[in-house]
């Protein structure tokens, strides 16, 4: 019951509503520290329109808005907004996440033929893809693809590594 | 301008510009037709591609897949009742009825024809009005930019999002990301935090890429996606389109392209409102409304010839003043500046030739539409049925490398999946990313236009605004008068859907 009366009052629009109110104090606090004052120039201002003008502009909109966002949202009738995720779904957001940091991280060391392989075969198999032939041939053949057009047609530089440079031997051989 | 023009056909009739549309179309008739791909989501991970290439190829080849996407999401709508696209949504109200009755193919076909009749049409519109408005947009000076960025930013977040309150948050947030790195009046550093890879702002193209194409991709995930559809789709034995049933569609096809070359020009309208509206119009001025929702023919025709016809008008704001009308115009701004071309008054100035030469190439796209359309809507039946857990990954491994080519930095990558978990948050808190992006590309020019404006005001601003400068007089007194009536139009059909 008493948990029935906390999700009545926090629905997910109030927490986000607190959220950017929370979000829009900070950036006002902020911006002495964070927003470089131009120099003075013969005494006056450097420039006509001062570097902090939007910012505290953008803060105080935001703060406002966000105000009527939590207003609105408390005293909302009918069905209030949840977040739909469940713990699986949650679980797997993260996962995927996981994965996607470890791909922008790896790519640069490790090399984009390489990184992409390995990323498209845990990810194929992590939605229940079970044909490991179709993995194998797509995690394999698409990277390479994908190094082709980006290096020798687009010529636009992808990280390098040990089968880029097999890739490079294959092509100077057939041309 | 008629030089312009002729220089402009000219420019636009070279083999590399015809064969990458061509494959443009087929690429974007080919993710439209796959459900829970987007139109959006293909122009973004391809955006890169068009980078590398002349702006007279890499351009077309994106508005290719514009217009193959708008169209290819019609056919998970007929066979499926799955709107490959949103703009797609009207069209599932008579496909999939017309698909039982053993109707599939006629049903495809009349989406096909009443897209290229709507889109060429509208094209034609565009390249007779954008040089008269172009010669307007001349006349602009900083006050009238900041005036309409402002009032466009203003129907952006009506129109676009479903709540005016989250529409607003976003829009301010999507300022507050624009302000990251240097001020645009005097380079002086903001909200860098001692991180140098942000010295110079947010790089625009990860950020798009990310909010766009990652955000999907999660959501699959989160489902664990395996197929959407598992039964195979045959349409041999269905019934073709007549002659006669084009004749009596045709009043239909061509009162929807009016439909949306008009909403095509206003911005954050789009491809969805236009669709509803042809098929309502439709309905309205048929003799038997009846049979609209059970198989009929020309609702299929009022919503796809309605949804095409915004295509080319969407980039009159662009082109001439630099205003993306939404999300896909907002991508088509980043292929552009990614050139080095900068959208506005000035780009019609100084290289009208080659605006035209793309509004020229965007007409002849839609003969090799007709063309490649006819020949592989039988292949993009069968996409309906390819797998997603083999598809999603894919569209991840372009996304990060199209994000990487541009400045080859990991940064950039780590830019990508903050915006494509921003972007997933906000769908799943269904706050649209329409005013954030508009924001972030517009916040820096209404900042530069506002600050030029106080510097000409000379410190008097009101008298200069309201006495000196007509114009601005003008959209500032609009202003709160559209903003009132797009506020109650929205109020009421919230009324009415509640009732």
């Amino acid at each position: 019951m008493q948990q029935k009366n906390f999700k009545k009052i926090f629905s997910s629009d109030v927490i986000f509503a607190l959220f950017f109110i929370t979000f829009s104090i900070v950036l006002l606090l902020i911006i002495p520290y964070q927003v470089e004052k131009p120099l003075s120039f013969m005494g006056g201002a450097g420039a006509a329109l001062d570097p902090d003008l939007f910012p505290r502009v953008v803060g105080f909109f935001l703060l406002g808005t966000s105000i009527w966002y939590l207003v609105r949202s408390l005293f909302q009738t009918g069905t209030k907004l949840e977040l739909d995720l469940d713990i699986k779904g949650g679980f797997n957001i993260l996962v995927t996440l996981v994965i996607f940091l470890a791909y922008a991280l790896l790519m640069d060391p490790i090399g984009f033929i390489e990184s992409s392989a390995v990323t498209l075969a845990i990810l194929m198999s992590f939605m229940g893809n079970r044909n490991f032939l179709i993995t194998g041939g797509v995690s394999l053949g698409i990277p390479f693809g994908i190094y082709y057009l980006f290096t020798r047609q687009l010529l636009v530089s992808l990280p390098e590594s040990y089968l880029s440079s097999v890739l490079d031997k294959v092509l100077a051989l057939a041309y | 301008m008629w030089e312009s023009f002729l220089e402009g056909v000219q420019l636009s009739l070279r083999w590399d510009t015809f064969g990458m549309m061509s494959l443009g179309l087929f690429l974007g008739m080919f993710v439209g037709a796959l459900p829970g791909f987007t139109t959006l989501m293909a122009v973004a991970i391809l955006l890169p591609i068009s980078f590398f290439v002349d702006p007279l190829v890499g351009i077309p080849f994106l508005l290719g897949v514009y217009k193959g996407g708008i169209f290819g999401g019609s056919i998970p709508a007929i066979l499926v009742s799955m709107p490959g696209t949103g703009a797609a949504v009207a069209t599932t109200f008579d496909g999939p009825e017309l698909t039982k009755q053993n109707k599939g193919k006629k049903a495809l076909e009349m989406a096909h024809y009443s897209s290229v009749i709507g889109d060429t049409v509208s094209d034609v519109v565009t390249i007779l009005f954008i040089g008269p408005i172009a010669l307007l947009a001349l006349k602009f000076g900083p006050p009238e930019l900041a005036a309409v960025i402002f009032l466009s930013l203003i129907v952006i977040t009506i129109t676009t999002g479903g709540d005016f309150a989250k529409g607003l948050i976003m829009m301010f947030v999507g300022i507050f990301f624009a302000m990251i790195g240097q001020d645009p009046i005097g380079a002086l550093s903001r909200f860098t935090f001692d991180i140098f890879p942000i010295r110079a702002g947010i790089p625009l193209l990860p950020m798009l890429i990310g909010v766009f194409a990652l955000p999907e991709m999660m959501l699959a995930v989160e489902r664990k996606a395996k197929s959407i559809v598992a039964e195979k789709i045959d349409l041999e034995k269905s019934e073709k389109l007549t002659f006669a049933e084009f004749r009596r569609c045709f009043r239909t096809i061509l009162r929807s392209t009016g439909i949306g070359t008009s909403i095509g020009m206003i911005p954050g309208v789009g491809q969805v409102v236009a669709a509803f509206m042809g098929y309502a119009a439709a309905k309205n001025a048929s003799s038997h409304p009846e049979t609209f929702g059970n198989g009929e023919l020309e609702g299929i025709a009022g919503a796809e010839a309605a949804n095409n016809a915004v295509n080319g008008p969407t980039l009159v704001p662009l082109l001439t003043l630099g205003i993306p009308g939404d999300n896909l115009t907002a991508i088509l701004l980043g292929a552009f500046i990614a050139q080095g071309l900068r959208p506005g008054p000035t780009l019609f100035e100084e290289q009208s030739a080659m605006v035209y030469a793309i509004l020229v190439a965007m007409v002849l796209a839609n003969f090799l539409f007709l063309i490649i359309g006819y020949f592989t809507i039988p292949l993009f039946v069968k996409a309906v049925s390819i797998r997603q857990s083999v598809l999603l990954p894919l569209t991840v491994v372009f996304a990060f490398a199209g994000s990487y080519v541009f400045r080859s930095n990991t940064f950039d990558l780590i830019v990508l999946v903050f915006f494509g978990l921003f972007g997933y948050i906000a769908k799943k808190l269904r706050f649209d990313v329409t005013p954030m992006v508009m924001a972030f590309i517009l916040g820096p020019i209404l900042e530069y236009s506002f600050g030029q404006t106080i510097s000409l005001a000379d410190g008097s601003l009101l008298n200069f605004v309201f006495v000196d400068r007509p114009i601005t007089r003008i959209i500032l007194l609009a202003t709160p008068v559209i903003t009132g009536f797009l506020l109650w139009r929205s109020f009421r059909h919230k009324q009415k859907s509640k009732a």
